[in-house]
């Protein structure tokens, strides 16, 4: 046989095929084992970054709504909108104190805000002189505050956010009316409104809106068949709210304590309700709330609340962000934000309008 | 193809190359992916350093903080030389620390802490250095309230890294679960790829260990056909590849494809061997034969020859020349065969004892036959043939063909030149014979055993004819029926004869 046949021959019977499928075997092993292997470092990259809480957005500003209610629906509305509003402009919005392990006073946030330079503050102020130092403090170390809700008139604030108390005593004023007016068509004599007020308030706030429900009410020539009481509620002392509501109606000696109860704050508004419906006091007692939370919304449904205050809270946050980085821009803001509010009965809440 | 190119491609593909190739591979593969492991655990490792190395740096800045709080306390209290170069040192530790701290604006929890703690230690480091050089001026009002002012910054700068402590061993302690989470599915992947490497290496060790085998059992599954003698069968066995089983197996092949030539080569030498053992053995027994009819029907010819020898001198001593002259024919008739033992003779011998069988035959019979000679050309005469061919035939022209015949009886025997051949032709006039008596005694039917020759049978004639010629002579026996004759016909190649 000559070499070329043994070549030929060769060719004919080589086990190439073989050779070759060993060869992609190996090569396709090769490759699944690097792609697990790259997944695998991905994986342990991702999840080592992101659990170590060190990967984020970077953004140019930084603002810190300061409030001395932390839970509540109303805050948590402003809190959202302004914090939408804020991503929106590259900024980041946090509530002060957020991350710490204590919980601090209003001045202490301020303090702190102060001392770690934000670059402006959202204040939940009131009337109050300590208040009005730190926001001169802070607007000494250059730092612009907006004040939401309760303002410090005295003060350096740069703007201040809110709806208009005239607006509110109006509200309350003629649903104080119309229940009056019901209720009058049944009984004699006259009907008893107990506005509560806030005893740890330092704003003028509820001042204002009280006159200005009585103001409402003689306007409409009631003033002698309602007759407007006043309880001063504590709230800064812990679940000194709740307490005092209960005190109130046990006080009455099997009396109910008025027949419509006028509530300036979404706390009280919650325990007013949750005390008439223990006493059982469901029809007698009329509520006028304030905002709106679940309860408050399934109770406005029942029947059980006649009607409630309903802010744009949301609103009421992306005024007070676009108050700030205007002032930062041009160094002037007006000075003065309005929301609108309006009253939503528990007609609109079984219909569902009017409501967010 | 160069030879060393074709060495070369030889070795590539040898078993021993591919038992090292499948070792490497294996190898190979291994070391990848130990490597990968090992740098993966390195990862991890690295990673669970890190979580904890921003628990310690925290706990430094804790501890330098303390350490500048301290400082100032002792130089408000002292006012000395030392606790000034205490603070400023201090000062600058803490200065350091706080350096390392991101002081970027990010939605990351730690990150957004780090930035406070890091602007409020700013402000504590503003605060304790403008308390310091108040109380350097004496401006005891001033140092109060800054000193004051920095207590405060001091309280929340410590709740600060406190809560960052705390979250951020909460986000650790997240960190290191999904980290141990990943070493036990690392654990995992590990076993499987190397259980698929195992695989993947006995695969290749069984495609490997077949490639040797496979061959190697057909190839003495081949051995073992060629051992019974299956040649045939054995075929060619396929080669994979020109590994050390493939050069084996190529001269295997080369090997089977030459043997049955070989033992053809060797079949063809026997045969001629064994054609010519036969063909010597078969003139030897004829010649024999015809010797010994010979010798049995003449009793002692050397004695009948001595005998005639010493009638024919007796004949010369009383004159009586005519039986001197047959005696003597006769003695040579009988010498003829007693000389003449060996197997050639001319044909112009075998002529001459044939004149001399007629001469004897006349006299016996008193000249009733005529015999006549036809050569074409004396040189003829020099051709070679078996011996005791021409007197048979004559004897059997005259025992069937004149004897009982009324009349003359005539034998014409004719040698004539034919192309390449030599014809002998013996002719009577006798009583003939019919074809199927011709046919009869050419196939050898009408042996001698009619007992009526006293010589050579027609059969034997024929035999040794075929057998001194190789088959080119020819014997044939013309008759056109009774009281027609005989001619009988032989027909010997001209070989040895000039042209």
């Amino acid at each position: 046989m000559n070499e070329e046949k043994k070549e030929q021959l060769y060719k004919e019977h080589s086990n190439k095929k073989l050779i070759g499928a060993v060869a992609l075997l190996g090569l396709v092993m090769l490759s699944v084992i690097i792609v697990t292997m790259l997944m695998f470092r991905s994986s342990i990259r991702e999840s080592a970054a992101l659990m170590a809480g060190t990967q984020g957005q970077e953004h140019e500003g930084y603002y810190v709504l300061i409030t001395e209610d932390e839970d509540s629906e109303f805050w948590s509305g402003i809190l959202e909108g302004a914090r939408k509003e804020a991503e929106s402009r590259g900024i980041l919005l946090e509530r002060a104190g957020a991350q710490m392990n204590h919980s601090y006073t209003k001045y202490e946030q301020m303090e702190m805000a102060i001392y770690s330079k934000v670059d402006g503050i959202i204040l939940d102020a009131g009337e109050d002189s300590r208040i009005t130092n730190l926001i001169h403090q802070a607007y000494a170390a250059g730092i612009p505050v907006v004040t939401v809700r309760n303002d410090n008139t005295s003060s350096e604030r740069v703007s201040f956010v809110s709806f208009s108390n005239a607006s509110l005593s109006r509200e309350y004023g003629a649903k104080i009316c119309e229940i009056a007016r019901e209720k009058l068509k049944t009984t004699e004599g006259s009907v008893r409104v107990c506005v509560l007020l806030d005893a740890d308030s330092t704003n003028s706030n509820q001042s204002i809106v009280l006159t200005g429900i009585q103001d409402y009410i003689s306007n409409q020539n009631m003033a002698d068949q309602v007759q407007i009481e006043t309880t001063q509620i504590h709230s800064n002392s812990v679940f000194s709210t709740e307490e005092e509501i209960r005190d109130l109606f046990m006080r009455s000696d099997g009396r109910i304590p008025a027949d419509i109860m006028v509530c300036m704050n979404l706390q009280n508004t919650t325990c007013v309700y949750q005390t008439v419906l223990d006493y059982n006091l469901v029809g007698k007692v009329e509520i006028l709330g304030f905002y709106s939370s679940d309860t408050i919304r399934s109770a406005l449904e029942k029947d059980i609340i006649r009607a409630t205050i309903m802010v744009d809270t949301r609103q009421m946050g992306r005024d007070c962000v676009d108050a700030l980085t205007e002032f930062r821009q041009s160094g002037y803001v007006s000075d003065y934000y309005a929301v609108e509010l309006f009253l939503v009965t528990s007609q609109d809440a079984k219909e569902g309008a009017r409501y967010e | 193809m160069s030879k060393h190119m074709r060495k070369k491609l030889l070795r590539r593909r040898s078993i021993r190359m591919k038992l090292m190739l499948v070792l490497l591979l294996s190898t190979f593969l291994i070391l990848v992916v130990n490597i990968t492991m090992y740098y993966n655990i390195g990862q991890i490792t690295k990673h669970l350093d890190e979580i904890y190395a921003g628990n310690m740096e925290l706990a430094d800045l804790e501890e330098s903080l303390e350490l500048l709080q301290t400082s100032v306390k002792g130089y408000l209290n002292t006012k000395t030389t030392d606790a000034m170069s205490e603070y400023y040192k201090r000062e600058q530790d803490f200065a350091n620390n706080v350096d390392r701290l991101s002081d970027k604006v990010t939605d990351a929890p730690l990150l957004l802490m780090e930035r406070n703690i890091k602007a409020l230690s700013e402000s504590y480091r503003k605060l304790t250095s403008m308390t310091v050089e108040a109380k350097r001026g004496r401006n005891v009002e001033k140092y109060k309230d800054y000193y004051e002012q920095s207590q405060k910054v001091f309280k929340y700068l410590g709740d600060a890294i406190a809560s960052l402590n705390t979250q951020s061993f909460r986000f650790n302690s997240a960190s290191y679960e999904a980290l141990s989470v990943s070493l036990t599915s690392l654990e995992r992947i590990s076993i499987v790829v190397f259980a698929l490497i195992g695989i993947f290496d006995v695969l290749i060790v069984l495609a490997l260990t077949n490639s040797i085998t496979e061959p190697l059992s057909k190839l003495s599954e081949a051995a073992n056909q060629v051992a019974e003698g299956r040649f045939d069968e054995a075929g060619k066995v396929p080669v994979r590849n020109m590994d050390e089983i493939g050069v084996v197996t190529v001269a295997f092949n080369q090997m089977v494809e030459s043997i049955p030539d070989y033992i053809d080569r060797l079949k063809e030498g026997m045969e001629k061997e064994r054609l010519l053992k036969e063909k010597e053995l078969l003139m030897e027994s004829h010649l024999k034969d015809a010797r010994l009819k010979y010798l049995q029907a003449q009793i002692n010819p050397h004695f009948l020859f001595n005998t005639l020898n010493a009638g024919a001198q007796l004949a010369m001593m009383e004159s009586a020349d005519r039986t001197y002259s047959y005696v003597q024919k006769v003695a040579d008739f009988f010498r003829y065969n007693i000389q003449k033992d060996n197997d050639e003779v001319t044909l112009e011998e075998e002529i001459r004892l044939v004149d001399t069988y007629i001469y004897i035959l006349n006299v016996r019979f008193s000249g009733e036959i005529h015999f006549e000679k036809k050569i074409e050309d004396p040189s003829l005469l020099k051709l070679y043939l078996p011996s005791m061919i021409l007197q048979p035939i004559m004897e059997n022209s005259v025992n069937h063909g004149i004897r009982n015949m009324g009349g003359e009886g005539r034998i014409e025997l004719a040698v004539y030149r034919v192309d390449d051949t030599v014809c002998i032709s013996i002719m009577d006039n006798g009583i003939g014979m019919d074809q199927a008596t011709i046919d009869k005694i050419l196939s050898g039917d009408a042996a001698s055993g009619d007992g009526s020759g006293n010589g050579v049978g027609m059969v034997n004639v024929m035999q040794r004819l075929s057998l001194y010629f190789e088959g080119r002579s020819r014997f044939e026996i013309l008759s056109d029926g009774r009281d027609q004759g005989t001619e009988v016909v032989i027909t010997i190649p001209a070989e040895g004869l000039e042209a």
